[in-house]
């Protein structure tokens, strides 16, 4: 057994020792932290910092270094934090229109499958929030089947040359590196013969160019669902990296990558986007504006069938995190999440369009517009609700397969 | 926070699916506190009468998937109803009942169908020392196997002036009408005529009285989603099964995608039933509120567990529309439950209200 699964093991069975009984609260210290997050942000804005308006990903606050790293290992600048804490803390700032961290995306598969020269390379930067990646996982041929990647990386015995396209990137212009899923083995099919990189945006041979979204005009107002007005084509035009720059061992790229969901899909910013519309949209409804629609006995209907959801969605994040806290796997319980928030997210968008009535059109800087045009910008949201996390359609097949429903490729298609 | 069943849940769950296989229909709510699967829920007269957990939920999610009529729902949302709010002299009620020696139906609803609010079918006037109770309580499930039953009336024809007490099912001058349910559960039309109850078998009364109701009605609801949600698991567990060994075009039913996809919204809408009636379970348990809660998840489940054995049935075929055929059974138990202890646009009104409303209060 290695260290890694030593240390899920001990952590599963303290967690067991511990855990007597289902439990829905958050403990009185993790209640503190949130509060503690919270006053940090409202102190910012009291200090001057500007309040978000537009829902681009990648804003930072100033000095919430820290607030990073807070449940990595102490050894690499970790705050001794649990992952309901890192959490606890993502989702606060998510709600407030800033990611805490943006390389948090990089560096739990950093510390996993990163060299210790690898990790000195990288975490001092990601916590001191200097190093920023964007994951490259799509391509032209490939969206979620990511076993379908066609971006080769060629091992010239000192160097690897990277060639192909990836689409569909976010944050790639405000990004210092690129994780890349590339076919190392380009003779091996599927899952076999994949490998990661850890690339730098400026290196050379690499071309970055901006795909306006839905989204682009006006742009999308803070608490949007994928609000990013862009996205990126990255062209990989024998762009060389070193070896060093491989994360993990060569073929090994989709153990790397599937981890690297596996955490993502633990974090707070899915789960808040799920449930944000739902939440200004009762705020909204709270008001003298929403006074119509609120007295209404059908949209009242409509309403509490959205906030039933809502609490699902909620339920389904704090299981996954429960689970991923106890250190065991997330599978079927991430996949469930996942199936169900987007979904939820778009049925919620529609509901709300039709509950307001045409003032629900209206775009950001509209006269008129309700909530400064969140809720048209969360209806054009709603196309890509149920791609951007991984297609819905696949999570259930691959929900399908993890509650025992026999598989129906072809032996050609079977994971190693 | 946990949310994820621990092995000691999950030994509960096991020794109460293995009471019920061996019980059957049969099964008597003796047998039941005697094999102490009560223990790990209910403490004592005591409030908060239930521990701190979501074991009642449990058992009453293995009850809806055995079928079982086992009155567990209305026995617990009694006892626990008196514990909170009845009257010292309640106790041996509540002893009798915990300990598996009675065993009690609830008459809350009345007549006119609505169940969430304060409206209730019976009257009670007093006279000389004692309650005379006239008037309808409608939807009563298990009467003629129970020895007690819950009741609640407005005294001297006033329903801002609500009483909960407890006549015995073999009194006199109660009329039972017995109607078949859709699960072939015989459900009760009472009508009271002149039925007296002393006064020290009324329970609560007053302002606290209102309350109670409200929680006994709360309390029936979660327990109806919580078989509900055990009847739907039940029928998920067989529907895969059955689409992993079923061929069709030449391979298992498993293999294909629209198949695949059926079977995965049944899951993920089980686990959110599921979720949201432990959530209800475990704020009852804590003594806190869970009105709210427990209309969340009894609106829910009533729609998806439906949805839930509708899939289920169509992916056995024809056979599953055969009698006795055990998703059928399910989906007709399920079907009664779905409109028994509110409806989903009922709870979703109380829902509103707390968000739209109320919210301010809390």
């Amino acid at each position: 057994m290695g260290p890694r699964a030593r240390r899920r093991r001990d952590i599963a069975v303290a967690s067991l020792q511990q855990r007597r009984r289902m439990d829905f609260a958050f403990t009185p210290a993790e209640e503190n932290l949130r509060g503690r997050v919270r006053a940090f942000i409202a102190r910012q804005h009291a200090n001057g910092v500007a309040r978000p308006t537009t829902a681009r990903l990648e804003r930072r606050l100033p000095q919430d270094e820290q607030w990073r790293g807070i449940a990595w290992p102490a050894e690499w600048g970790g705050r001794g934090g649990s992952v309901t804490d890192q959490f606890i803390v993502e989702e606060e700032f998510c709600r407030a229109g800033y990611r805490i961290g943006s390389g948090e995306t990089a560096a739990p598969h950093i510390l996993a499958w990163g060299t210790d020269a690898q990790k000195q390379m990288f975490l001092p930067g990601i916590l001191r929030g200097e190093l920023r990646f964007a994951p490259a996982f799509t391509e032209p041929g490939c969206g979620t089947d990511l076993a379908a990647v066609r971006l080769t990386a060629i091992n010239t015995g000192s160097a690897y040359v990277l060639r192909g396209t990836k689409l569909y990137i976010s944050g790639a212009d405000t990004a210092t590196h690129l994780i890349v899923l590339a076919r190392s083995d380009p003779s091996a099919v599927r899952h076999r013969g994949l490998s990661v990189f850890l690339v730098p945006t400026d290196a050379l041979g690499i071309r970055i160019e901006p795909l306006p979204t839905v989204q682009a005009s006006p742009p999308a107002p803070s608490g949007t669902i994928f609000g990013e007005s862009v996205v990126f084509r990255i062209e990989f035009e024998n762009a060389v990296v070193p070896i060093e720059a491989r994360l993990g061992a060569e073929g090994e790229g989709w153990a790397v990558v599937t981890s690297n969901l596996t955490m993502d899909r633990v974090s707070a910013r899915a789960y808040v986007s799920y449930v944000q519309q739902d939440e200004l949209f009762v705020d909204w409804l709270r008001s003298a504006d929403g006074a119509r629609v609120r007295n209404d006995p059908v949209a009242r209907d409509s309403v509490a069938a959205l906030w039933i959801e809502h609490e699902v969605c909620r339920l389904f994040a704090m299981r996954t995190l429960s689970k991923a806290a106890q250190g065991e796997s997330i599978a079927p319980e991430s996949l469930i999440e996942n199936a169900w928030g987007p979904e939820h997210a778009i049925r919620s968008s529609q509901r709300i369009g039709q509950l307001i009535g045409p003032g629900a059109q209206l775009l950001r800087g509209s006269e008129r517009a309700v909530n400064d045009g969140v809720f048209a910008h969360n209806l054009l949201s709603a196309y890509q609700c149920a791609v951007h996390h991984g297609g819905v359609v696949v999570m259930r097949d691959l929900l399908a397969r993890a509650i025992g429903l026999a598989r129906g490729r072809s032996r050609r298609d079977e994971k190693p | 926070m946990n949310l994820v069943p621990t092995a000691r849940e999950i030994a509960l769950r096991q020794r109460a699916r293995s009471f019920f296989a061996k019980a059957g229909d049969a099964g008597s709510w003796q047998a039941f506190c005697r094999e102490g699967l009560l223990d790990a829920s209910i403490t004592s007269a005591a409030t908060p009468p239930l521990r701190d957990s979501a074991d009642l939920a449990i058992l009453l999610e293995e009850l809806g998937r055995s079928l079982s009529r086992l009155p567990l729902a209305s026995n617990v949302a009694a006892v626990i109803t008196l514990a909170r709010f009845g009257a010292p002299a309640a106790s041996h009620l509540f002893n009798a009942l915990a300990g598996g020696e009675a065993s009690i139906c609830i008459a809350v609803h009345g007549c006119d169908d609505a169940w969430i609010g304060n409206h209730v079918g019976l009257v009670g006037y007093h006279e000389a020392g004692t309650w005379r109770l006239r008037g309808d309580a409608c939807w009563v499930e298990g009467f003629e196997s129970s020895t007690y039953c819950l009741v609640a009336f407005a005294a001297s024809g006033d329903e801002a002036q609500l009483a909960l007490g407890v006549v015995r099912t073999d009194a006199p001058h109660i009329r039972c009408t017995t109607a078949t349910s859709a699960d072939g559960e015989p459900l009760c039309f009472l009508e009271f005529d002149d039925v007296e109850l002393p006064d020290s078998h009324v329970l609560v009364s007053g302002p606290k009285a209102t309350e109670a109701l409200r929680h006994v009605k709360a309390m029936m609801a979660a327990c109806h989603a919580a078989q509900m949600v055990g009847a739907a698991d039940f029928v998920t567990e067989t529907a895969l099964d059955h689409c992993n060994q079923r061929q069709a075009f030449g391979a298992p039913l498993a293999a294909l995608p629209v198949v695949r996809q059926q079977c995965a919204e049944m899951r993920i809408a089980i686990d959110a039933a599921w979720l949201l009636t432990a959530e209800a379970f475990w704020r009852l348990a804590r003594d806190e509120p869970f009105a709210v809660q427990a209309s969340q998840a009894k609106a829910f489940a009533n729609e998806r567990c439906l949805m839930v054995c509708r899939i289920g049935q169509q992916l056995h075929g024809a056979s599953a529309f055969m009698q006795g055929h055990p998703v059928h059974s399910r989906y007709r138990h399920v079907a009664s439950l779905s409109v028994r202890s509110g409806t989903a646009a009922e709870h979703r009104a109380f829902v509103a209200s707390a968000l739209l409303d109320c919210w301010r209060m809390s």
